[in-house]
């Protein structure tokens, strides 16, 4: 699946609690791999696509990130039209 | 390998001097610094290539035009300050600075040097001054070049792992001028350094085995010196050919030598000992205790270098994980391939696994039905395209501002658009 078909889709919990849209893809550089460890979520951060209100300066240590929280992807049971995650309040 | 390095370092500079491309600059920067070495005098190639790398000092006004914070500049100094925290990527560097500071083809140049200028006892004093001088400002500029960096790129996020990026430092505080002298500094610095290292290795060769050697020597005299120093470049051509980032062959070359060094060091220190060979210029103990407190330290630097570099796999700190936004800090962003040539932007990027525990980026996906995702523009901008351009994201070097490809764009099949327009706009009168 392509990142920007990922982009925009609803998150809803397995008991029907929606949490907004996939905003972006939390990934993992590491070895030379693009891990994707989890999905930045919640009210559309328009800003923050361009950068308004992150953290970091963008560097080779210091990557933009979005600066609110993030749900793991152990969260993620399914990505179908919608992203399914478990019922938790483990979002770290 | 070092020739090989400092060669790929010639043809970069003279790239970014005259816009031609970099594998034809290849074979002409061979070309050049093989008739320098032909027909230029011992003296005069120490002259040349010596005087015109002292443009090199540009740097030096420039780290202070560019008023560094001098606290920050000694911050500098603490382990783990400036590399995202790591202890070993900093004594990586550490490893990487002091080996290129005493590589070992160095002391041979220089000691058969002496022997070509016929230096006497007459000439200590000279020596003197030379070493400590020349040691001195080649510390001094690299101190520069660190504070520029320092001072320009990092607060930027700006890596400056391309040989041309450090001397836009100078065109940032000088202008055009400022670039010029730079690039013409790191011209004959480096080129002067790849017939350092070619000679070195003929040098080598011809007092190992007992031939006639020197440039002091017509060639035909000296014919296997000829030749020995002939092949090195030769040998290094061939090399840099294979597409090799010649950055990283000096990192690797480097590090290879500081492992060399000790084996160079020790015999100087038993020769400096030895009354048949030094007579009364034999070493005092002041000498021999900073000459064994030297060995200790390049012995250190020695069992280190290795190890240092397979942990922080070169100094690129891979090992450390670097958390990133996908959409936010890759998507879009400008693409650069291994030659330091803008080929195109992320336009999207093919994640895999995502019915799994451990998904991850596969592939970037350039131009070309790339957009169809991306909303209406996107849509009819996909279907006027033809089919995108699939880079493997083991085809990245490094994620910064920008996205740093391992090759070069022809290689990976990008930036076919400015070559298909090219024949077109090659046509207009001026335009090549």
């Amino acid at each position: 699946m392509r990142l920007s078909e990922l982009l925009n889709r609803e998150v809803v919990t397995e008991s029907g609690e929606r949490l907004g849209r996939v905003h972006d893809v939390r990934g993992e550089l590491v070895g030379g791999r693009l891990r994707v460890i989890g999905l930045v979520a919640g009210r559309r951060g328009i800003l923050e696509r361009y950068g308004v209100g992150t953290h970091g300066s963008g560097g080779p240590s210091q990557a933009k990130v979005h600066g609110h929280p993030i749900l793991p992807w152990e969260r993620v049971v399914r990505v179908g039209s919608e992203v399914v995650v478990r019922d938790s309040d483990a979002r770290r | 390998m070092t020739c090989a390095a400092e060669i790929g370092g010639v043809a970069i500079c003279l790239q970014l001097l005259s816009g031609l491309p970099y594998r034809l600059l290849i074979p002409l920067a061979v070309l050049g610094l093989a008739v320098s070495s032909w027909v230029l005098p011992f003296k005069w190639i120490e002259r040349v290539f010596g005087y015109l790398g002292l443009c090199l000092l540009v740097f030096a006004v420039a780290a202070i035009k560019l008023h560094p914070r001098w606290s920050q500049v000694a911050h500098g100094f603490v382990p783990g300050s400036h590399s995202g925290g790591s202890l070993l990527v900093y004594l990586y560097f550490v490893v990487v600075l002091l080996g290129a500071a005493m590589t070992p083809y160095e002391v041979y140049f220089y000691s058969s040097g002496v022997v070509e200028d016929r230096w006497g006892h007459k000439d200590l004093g000279l020596n003197k001054v030379t070493a400590i001088i020349g040691y001195a400002l080649g510390g001094f500029l690299s101190f520069a070049l660190m504070i520029v960096a320092g001072v320009l790129f990092l607060p930027r996020g700006i890596s400056p792992q391309f040989l041309g990026t450090p001397a836009l430092a100078a065109e940032h505080v000088f202008g055009q001028v400022g670039l010029v002298l730079a690039l013409v500094g790191i011209l004959f610095a480096v080129g002067g350094a790849a017939i350092e290292t070619s000679f070195a290795g003929a040098y080598n060769l011809a007092q190992f085995f007992g031939w006639r050697w020197g440039k002091k020597e017509r060639p035909a005299n000296a014919s296997r010196f000829t030749l020995s120093w002939l092949m090195i470049f030769a040998l290094a051509l061939l090399v840099v050919l294979t597409g090799f980032d010649p950055v990283k062959l000096t990192e690797y070359s480097v590090i290879f030598s500081v492992v060399a060094l000790p084996l160079t060091y020790l015999p100087i220190l038993l020769v400096a000992n030895d009354r048949a060979y030094m007579g009364a210029e034999v070493n005092g103990r002041l000498a021999n205790f900073l000459g064994v407190l030297y060995f200790i330290l390049i012995l250190v630097i020695a069992v280190a270098a290795i190890p240092l570099m397979l942990l922080t796999k070169g100094g690129a700190g891979m090992s450390k994980v670097t958390d990133v936004d996908i959409a936010l800090s890759i998507l879009d962003h400008q693409l650069v391939d291994g030659d330091g040539q803008n080929c195109g932007k992320v336009d999207d990027l093919e994640i895999a696994g995502l019915d799994g525990d451990s998904p991850e980026v596969a592939q970037i996906l350039v131009g070309g039905n790339a957009w169809r995702f991306r909303g209406l523009l996107g849509r009819l901008a996909a279907r006027l395209s033809g089919s995108a351009v699939h880079v493997p994201w083991s085809e990245v070097r490094s994620v910064t501002s920008v996205v740093t490809l391992k090759r070069p764009a022809t290689e990976l099949r990008l930036n076919r658009g400015d070559a298909r327009w090219g024949r077109l706009v090659g046509k207009v009168p001026g335009s090549r």
